[in-house]
């Protein structure tokens, strides 16, 4: 089985893609029995230039209305992706209780997460301070949110002129050693239907580390310590899961302490701000006087005709393009399993597949970040792209 | 290409914003090529989008005349511009889209391409 990384996958034959319509769908093992399916979208091909640039559109597959309104477009009831959902638990006999629209509701948004990190939706930024676009220089402390969003390439592409220096609360990098713990475990269990709710977890393990890399390749970056003696309250409640609900106090706390006790040595209080996804902890760090970014990422359901890999962004002056071997290896990273199947289209028949946790993943594939790959079939020449 | 958005109310009409598309040859996608240099109110425009496609003559096969070559993107998360080849019609329709998404359908605006 081919073990590869990004560029292998973008120069090698397997990663020819020939215009037509392919079905995206993923597979978890936590939550589905082996071997099923469960459709999350259409990818359709338009272009692919003598270069191999592929063109291509994602349309998320239908959800249920909420209202019972139809019209002539309405998908007819089995092709929502809450009945896919139901008929995929159903054929593998899965037990556990959940309600589909929620399981659909964690699917919808780790696509939409997706989509804003590969760039192919804008994030728009909510800012305290309206001095930042004039500013020089800014020192940027990530929540775990912000990280995973891939927020800091939407700042960077709309606010260009200010010079970015990156700070990673430790609280962050604690919290991925303890999702990974979480996961393995849910992983060797057997499946249950509940567990889908690790598919919102999953992105902290598998995409944190890669935008770390990421941050650190383009950025100034440094960890943000802990105060010890939070750090001492911090250690120590982990095991209890009866308070379970004051963690997350807990790390924001951490965070925002180690905020004002970075202030207080750097003397530089206004040009730093907290970059953070919950809603809940921009207002707190608000009300601290601490200046906040709060990135909000449009919603996707509503692009009846799919989302372009391709958009042109007015603030950077530039088309900002996402290739579909990176495409799938991000879903790959959120739903750890994804199958492309092409439907009609020179390479009708072809079945490519992603899969994140091969069996023989050792250190330096994780470092590598790589993937296991199949999927030669119809229509692929053997020509490197 | 050059595309510039004007906000006409009562006098001349005035310039918001004037976008440099490097590449991109209006003058190779129909129906735009007939209205090169002419102001098109926006939901005019708009409209246009849907029928937006290659000059009755090109196909993929006229590469150098299909496709906008060596238009600068960022891709895959990298913003150290790479070149790459994007059909002249979807260059221009996809910019076309962000500026209707960020400017809206407004009576009093024009675009002009050139």
């Amino acid at each position: 089985m081919p073990i590869l990384s990004l560029d292998d996958f973008k120069s090698l034959p397997i990663g020819q893609f020939a215009p037509g319509s392919w079905t995206v769908e993923y597979h978890d093992r936590t939550h589905l029995a082996d071997k099923t399916y469960v459709p999350l979208g259409e990818v359709k091909i338009e272009e692919v230039s003598r270069k191999g640039d592929v063109l291509f559109s994602f349309r998320p597959t239908p959800r249920k209305p909420k209202n019972k309104q139809t019209t002539e477009h309405t998908p007819q009831e089995e092709n929502y992706l809450e009945s896919l959902l139901e008929k995929a638990w159903d054929q593998g006999a899965i037990e556990g209780k959940v309600n589909p629209a929620d399981a659909a509701d964690y699917i919808s948004d780790q696509l939409e997460e997706s989509m804003a990190r590969l760039g192919l939706v804008q994030l728009t930024f909510e800012i305290d301070d309206p001095e930042f676009s004039e500013r020089s220089f800014a020192v940027i402390i990530l929540d775990t949110n912000a990280l995973r969003g891939g927020a800091v390439r939407h700042l960077r592409e709309q606010y260009g002129s200010v010079q970015l220096w990156t700070i990673i609360p430790l609280v962050s990098l604690m919290e991925i050693g303890e999702r990974t713990a979480n996961i393995t475990q849910k992983a060797a269990d057997k499946p249950k239907k509940q567990n889908c709710s690790l598919i919102r977890v999953r992105p902290q393990v598998t995409i944190t580390p890669q935008e770390i890399r990421w941050l650190k390749k383009n950025f100034p970056t440094e960890t943000l310590e802990l105060v010890p003696e939070l750090f001492r309250t911090f250690r120590g409640y982990e095991a209890s899961r009866e308070r379970e609900p004051d963690r997350v106090l807990i790390n924001d706390r951490l965070i925002l302490e180690g905020i004002k006790d970075l202030r207080r040595q750097r003397g530089l209080p206004e040009v730093v701000y907290l970059m953070s996804g919950d809603k809940d902890m921009s207002r707190l760090a608000r009300l601290e006087g601490i200046h906040t970014i709060y990135p909000a990422r449009p919603g996707i359901r509503e692009s009846p005709e799919g989302i372009c890999s391709v958009r042109y962004s007015l603030e950077a002056r530039t088309y900002i393009l996402c290739s579909i071997h990176r495409f799938l290896w991000d879903l790959t990273h959120v739903f750890s399993r994804i199958r492309l199947q092409c439907l009609e289209g020179p390479q009708a028949g072809r079945i490519v597949e992603l899969f994140y946790y091969f069996p023989t993943k050792l250190v330096h594939d994780w470092i590598a970040d790589k993937l296991e790959v199949t999927g030669l079939g119809p229509g692929l020449t053997t020509n490197v792209i | 290409m050059i595309i510039r958005l004007l906000e006409h109310r009562d006098e001349e009409p005035k310039v918001l914003d004037e976008i440099e598309v490097e590449g991109v040859d209006p003058l190779r996608v129909a129906p735009i090529h007939e209205q090169v240099g002419n102001l098109i109110p926006i939901r005019q425009l708009s409209e246009m989008l849907r029928e937006i496609q290659p000059v009755e003559t090109m196909n993929p096969e006229e590469f150098d005349s299909y496709y906008a070559q060596n238009i600068s993107v960022w891709r895959d998360g990298d913003t150290s511009p790479v070149r790459i080849e994007i059909p002249h019609h979807m260059g221009l329709r996809i910019a076309l889209m962000s500026i209707l998404h960020k400017y809206g359908l407004s009576d009093q605006l024009l675009i002009q391409i050139s």
